[in-house]
């Protein structure tokens, strides 16, 4: 079962812990640590590992080589590269001494790898308890970070309920998104219509590539995940900007509980959509370029400039957007002190216009090459009404933050005024939980539209567990080939009931008395009771596609009655309302098997 | 100072001296300098006192001073010691022997193939496997080579390094030891894999099980292999190989036991218990058989693990170089790619039969190396102190024959193989020979590890002469280019092919194939540089010896 509480964790598992892979350990050897705080340093590597991701996508992808592989060959020898190249000759020497001897002094029975282990976890453990305990020692900061905790907590629940319970992919590019992650995984940059800047595509192909689940769990959970790193990045940034962690607190409650009061598209937080994506990288950017512009500190310019250059890689409007906010947070700075800012603005400025260019670069190519836009790669250029209302939805919470903080500080800072504060914020965030007041309904989580039934896309889970991958067929409407790609086959409904003959043994093609040795031998036909049918905002599909996926289910149910007649009762593999999925199998020979392992061709060699 | 000592002139003292100077070259043949001739002196006996009432010397180191110089003339006057030749029978019979037990090894390999050809089975593979089943036996088998590759090189040296001594006692403490780390080792691997295939699918249980019991039996059948190597008990892994092929032949075809892979498992569970067994038995029966005395206590285990590193890192490495084509092309998405590592039949093929030519070429070599220290040995008396240049370019010219041979060996080797195979499989309508001559990717994975272990056979000689000279991080120097050259070819040119062949939609999938060209590549640059650096060791060839001693 999808939705089953151990497949969840598992998957979920599975999913965060090739996020600490790619996001928290490789950056940890790859990138020199970063003078700031906790914060700050795992905003920069973050920016400068995902910048690092995509540019290596790219390039792997391009050279046909985007794979496990190669990945972890590259990113190795990078962090080999980086932790030797890091230190002189004489530490080098030092460090490899050091490991030496542990290596041979283990041997003498000098340590114990348990006693080594404990030790390690014993030092590690008490030194986090210390830490939580100097943090939670005032009274006042314990209930701040609680406060945190339940705002972060109410923002997952609400953004990751859909991906937990509902495996159909969300509307409108679900499939599309799906079937581009799977092609960057082929290392297919274009496949069809315009060449598009593919991050989304590209992070969720490393996602998939490293945590051996499937394509569709990474595309349900990609979504929620870009939606809460929005949200930290939003809480840093208006910590930093105002000094106050509950003024941080504000404004992610605003985002994180209430962002369906905000102009945009709410359901976008529980999809995978390449414009969130890029807006991942706004404020750790808007972060660093702020520090940068207070400071002038290199390394807070080089971390932005990553996070201009990855959302410049991710999505054109996107980036755009960021672009846009900069630039506003540049003129706020010229307005503060043109004297003092205006030399900092120009790398910025230069940084900018670089990341304009890497974005427009596919779709000049494309031009070139005289490819033509599919609906789905025009919407990275998008419409400047949508812009705008994504800006205000991300910029507004900012500006409750910083209210927020200006309010309090016409206050003294004492205790008592902190307190209020709070209460304040438990108000806020008790609302959030139960904002439906006179019925004191749960939180409601983001449902986006999906494009099919949700039963469809579990058994294709299940079969995709079942059987082995690339040994199964599963004939279905036009959507069955996002999910079969790269796991198994699809074929088309209609090219199925035109291509194999009922009254012919099992898989056997009209006009010919053999099997067909190119269908998988185990076929999975689905029959679709009731027709599915996405009605979002006037936007379902056209009549006529509902009436010809009907008049499929009709055929279909007339071959399958045809077939039972020569061949007996077809296996139901599965059966509910809306769907019915037959199982034909044809049992492979010893043969067939043989020439299978030695992959045998017929050939004169005398 | 000789002048300290100077009364003492009659013909008894220059006597005694000259006994005192042998007492102390058999103590330390080469002292560093007059300070240890002092303290053997001291520890022969002789204080000062003694040293003035025999000799009128000052103190001992009066007297070290004076068997210094003694010792440093004596070097210049050790005699010649010409070599002898031998009698062309007894050569013939030494080089015979050498050779035998340089292909002794393919013996096991020859009866497995034989027992394929004929039986369609063998104590691991069976010809109607499901590919599933023959990926997971792969992988198991690979796995094994690679994790016990570095205990096999560890135990071959420092056993043998006992053993020649006639410390059997040793020798079997020190071995079990490194089969213990072996197994620990394989325990440790086996339950990680299993752990993280828990949280990350990376395979079918199913599938893992197999893979996991696979390297289990075949790791401890490799540690004991070499236990019996080390103990010139050779062929009685032959006959164990025979046994268990025998206990698969009697559970699968008298019994009717139909699961092959559970009769292989029990064949293989027994072979690999008898095998340790007859180890320990070995052990047990030289131990018996050699000198009653002191027995030597055993050195820090940090000490031999340090000294025997080397030659655990080059095991490692190398057995990662011969196998790393083979991940590379299983591990291409070509035609049909379940899981990360997908056994190809075709290519396993053209590379088992081409493994074929390294048999003459290893005995070849055992004997050329055999005949080059016998002669490096002899030269230590042949030459004088300062003619260590001359030395080294006879040396050079003799290794630059031998190069030449071994080359011509193995290349005709290769070319005899292509035509025999080619023959047999041609006068006697054996089906395997269509897919070996006429299937595109079985054919070039097969003629291209030809060339590649002619390669491959230079350089195992250079290797081999350099282990023997005591210089393992010259051959580590080498062969770690190659398996990073072998890993960087094999993977871009079996994606690219691939590539190449999805973009002109071609008929047949072939590109994993050319991941042999990795193990081309990487043979041409171990040869290279196992070249350069045996001439490097040739040019200061005095050097070296004396390093080595």
């Amino acid at each position: 079962m999808y939705a089953g509480f151990w497949n969840q964790c598992l998957h979920l598992l599975q999913y965060f812990m090739a996020i600490t892979l790619l996001l928290v350990i490789w950056p940890m050897g790859l990138f020199a640590k970063y003078g700031g705080g906790p914060l700050e340093r795992a905003a920069s590597r973050f920016l400068g590992m995902m910048l690092l991701l995509l540019v290596l996508g790219y390039m792997l992808a391009a050279l046909k080589l985007f794979e496990a592989i190669s990945i972890v060959m590259i990113v190795g020898s990078l962090t080999i590269w980086s932790i030797i190249g890091r230190r002189s000759s004489t530490e080098r020497q030092e460090l490899f001494a050091k490991w030496a001897t542990r290596f041979f002094d283990y041997f003498e029975n000098k340590h114990r790898l348990i006693a080594l282990l404990r030790d390690s976890f014993t030092v590690h453990w008490k030194s986090t308890l210390q830490a939580i305990r100097f943090r939670l020692s005032d009274p006042l900061t314990a209930v701040e970070y609680i406060l945190l905790v339940a705002v972060f907590g109410l923002s997952a629940y609400i953004r990751f309920y859909d991906a937990a319970t509902s495996p159909a992919p969300a509307w409108p590019d679900g499939y599309t998104t799906l079937v581009r992650m799977k092609r960057i995984s082929e290392s297919i940059l274009v496949a069809d219509g315009w060449a598009v800047p593919q991050g989304l595509y590209m992070f969720m192909s490393y996602l998939r590539t490293f945590s051996f689940i499937d394509a569709v769990y990474v595309l349900k959970y990609t979504g929620p995940f870009v939606s809460m790193m929005i949200l930290l990045g939003q809480y840093a940034f208006i910590v930093r900007l105002t000094k106050s962690r509950i003024a941080g607190l504000a404004g992610v409650a605003a985002f994180g509980l209430f962002s369906g009061c905000f102009p945009g598209d709410f359901e976008r937080h529980a999809a995978a959509d390449p414009q969130q994506f890029a807006y991942m990288f706004l404020f750790p950017v808007l972060m660093f370029y702020f520090r940068y512009m207070e400071s002038g500190e290199n390394p807070a310019f080089r971390a932005a400039t990553c996070g201009i250059a990855a959302a410049a890689l991710s999505h054109t409007q996107g980036y755009g957007l960021v672009a846009m906010s900069v630039a506003v947070l540049c003129i706020v700075f010229m307005f503060a002190g043109a004297r003092r800012y205006w030399r900092k603005t120009g790398p910025i400025v230069l940084a900018l216009l670089a990341g304009a260019l890497i974005s427009l670069l596919p779709f000049l190519l494309s031009h070139v090459m005289g490819a033509s836009p599919d609906s789905a790669s025009a919407f990275h250029l998008g419409d400047i009404t949508a812009l705008s209302e994504a800006f205000w939805a991300l910029i507004l919470p900012v500006l409750i933050g910083v209210a927020w903080s200006a309010l309090f500080t016409v206050f003294p800072k004492s205790n008592r005024f902190r307190a209020a504060q709070l209460m304040l914020g438990l108000a806020a965030v008790g609302y959030g939980a139960y904002w439906d007041p006179p019925k004191w309904d749960p939180p409601k989580p983001i449902q986006p539209d999906k494009l099919g039934w949700d039963s469809a896309i579990e058994q294709y889970l299940r079969i995709n567990e079942s059987f082995r991958p690339k040994t199964w067929h599963i004939v279905t409407q036009r959507e069955g080939y996002a999910l079969a790609l790269s796991s198994g086959y699809h074929m088309d409904v209609g090219e199925f009931l035109a291509s194999y003959d009922p009254a012919m043994p099992p898989l056997t093609e009209y006009g010919k008395s053999m099997p067909d040795s190119s269908i998988s031998h185990r076929v999975f036909l689905y029959e679709e009771k009731n027709v599915f049918r996405p009605d979002r905002r006037n936007t379902g599909w056209p009549e006529g596609k509902v009436e010809r996926r009907k008049q499929d289910s009709e055929a279909l149910r007339e071959w399958v009655k045809r077939f039972e007649r020569e061949h007996g009762s077809v296996p139901v593999f599965y059966e509910d309302e809306n769907l019915k999925i037959y199982e034909i199998y044809r049992p492979e020979s010893q043969e067939e098997i043989r020439k299978k392992i030695w992959n045998e061709a017929k050939g004169e060699w005398r | 100072m000789s002048v300290a000592i100077s009364t003492l002139n009659s013909i008894d003292k220059e006597k005694q001296l000259n006994e005192i100077l042998d007492q102390v070259l058999e103590r330390h043949m080469q002292p560093e300098d007059r300070y240890e001739v002092a303290a053997i002196l001291e520890s022969l006996g002789w204080n000062d006192r003694r040293v003035h009432e025999t000799f009128g010397a000052a103190d001992v180191f009066a007297l070290a001073d004076d068997l210094w110089e003694r010792m440093k003339r004596k070097v210049l006057f050790t005699p010649f010691a010409k070599a002898e030749n031998m009698k062309p029978r007894v050569m013939l019979m030494a080089l015979l022997r050498n050779f035998l037990r340089g292909v002794i090894f393919a013996v096991p390999m020859a009866v497995s193939v034989f027992s394929m050809l004929t039986l369609k089975f063998s104590l691991w593979s069976y010809e109607y496997l499901s590919v599933e089943l023959a990926t997971s036996i792969a992988i198991g088998t690979i796995l094994s080579f690679v994790t016990v590759g570095g205990f096999t090189q560890a135990i071959a040296r420092r056993g043998f390094f006992y053993i020649i001594q006639g410390y059997y006692n040793m020798a079997r403490r020190v071995t079990f030891h490194f089969i213990g780390l072996g197994f620990a080792v394989c325990i440790g691997l086996s339950a990680t894999i299993l752990l993280l295939n828990m949280i990350i699918r990376m395979f079918p249980f199913s599938m893992l099980a197999m893979i996991i019991l696979y390297f289990f039996f075949l790791n401890s059948i490799w540690l004991s292999v070499t236990v019996m190597y080390i103990l010139r008990k050779e062929l009685v892994f032959t006959g164990l190989i025979i046994a268990g092929i025998a206990l698969v032949y009697l559970l699968f075809i008298v019994l009717g036991i139909d699961n092959i892979i559970l009769d292989q498992l029990i064949a293989l569970s027994l072979v690999s218990a008898a095998s340790i067994l007859l180890v320990i038995y070995y052990f047990k029966q030289a131990e018996k058989k050699s000198e009653k005395g002191i027995s030597p206590q055993m050195p820090k285990m940090s000490v031999t693990l340090y000294s025997t590193m080397p030659y655990f890192v080059y095991g490692f490495m190398y057995f990662s170089f011969l196998y790393v084509d083979r991940v590379m092309s299983w591990s291409t998405n070509s035609q049909y790619m379940p899981y990360l590592i997908w056994f190809r039949g075709d290519y396993e093929l053209g590379l088992d039969f081409a493994l074929l030519v390294l048999i003459l070429p290893m005995g070849i070599s055992e004997v050329v190396l055999t005949r080059l220290m016998a002669g490096i040995e002899l030269s230590q008396k042949a030459y004088w102190g300062d003619e260590g240049e001359r030395m080294g370019r006879a040396f050079r010219r003799t290794y630059y024959r031998m190069l030449g041979f071994i080359a011509a060996v193995a290349l005709s080797s290769a070319v005899a193989l292509y035509l025999l195979l080619y023959f047999i499989f041609d006068h006697f309508s054996v089906g395997l020979g269509s897919t070996l001559y006429a299937h595109p990717v079985t054919h070039l994975v097969y003629v291209i590890a030809l060339i590649s272990y002619v390669f491959l056979s230079v350089g195992l000689m250079n290797a081999v002469i350099l282990f023997s000279l005591s210089q393992p991080q010259l051959v580590i120097r080498a062969i770690w280019p190659a398996l990073v050259i072998n890993i960087i070819v094999g993977f871009v040119a079996s994606r690219w092919m691939t590539a190449f062949e999805t973009s002109t939609k071609a008929s047949m999938a072939t590109g994993h194939g050319y991941a042999v060209l990795g193990l081309l590549m990487g043979s041409i640059v171990f040869m290279a540089i196992s070249i350069q650096s045996t001439r490097k060791v040739l040019n200061n060839l005095d050097y070296y010896l004396y390093a080595a001693s």
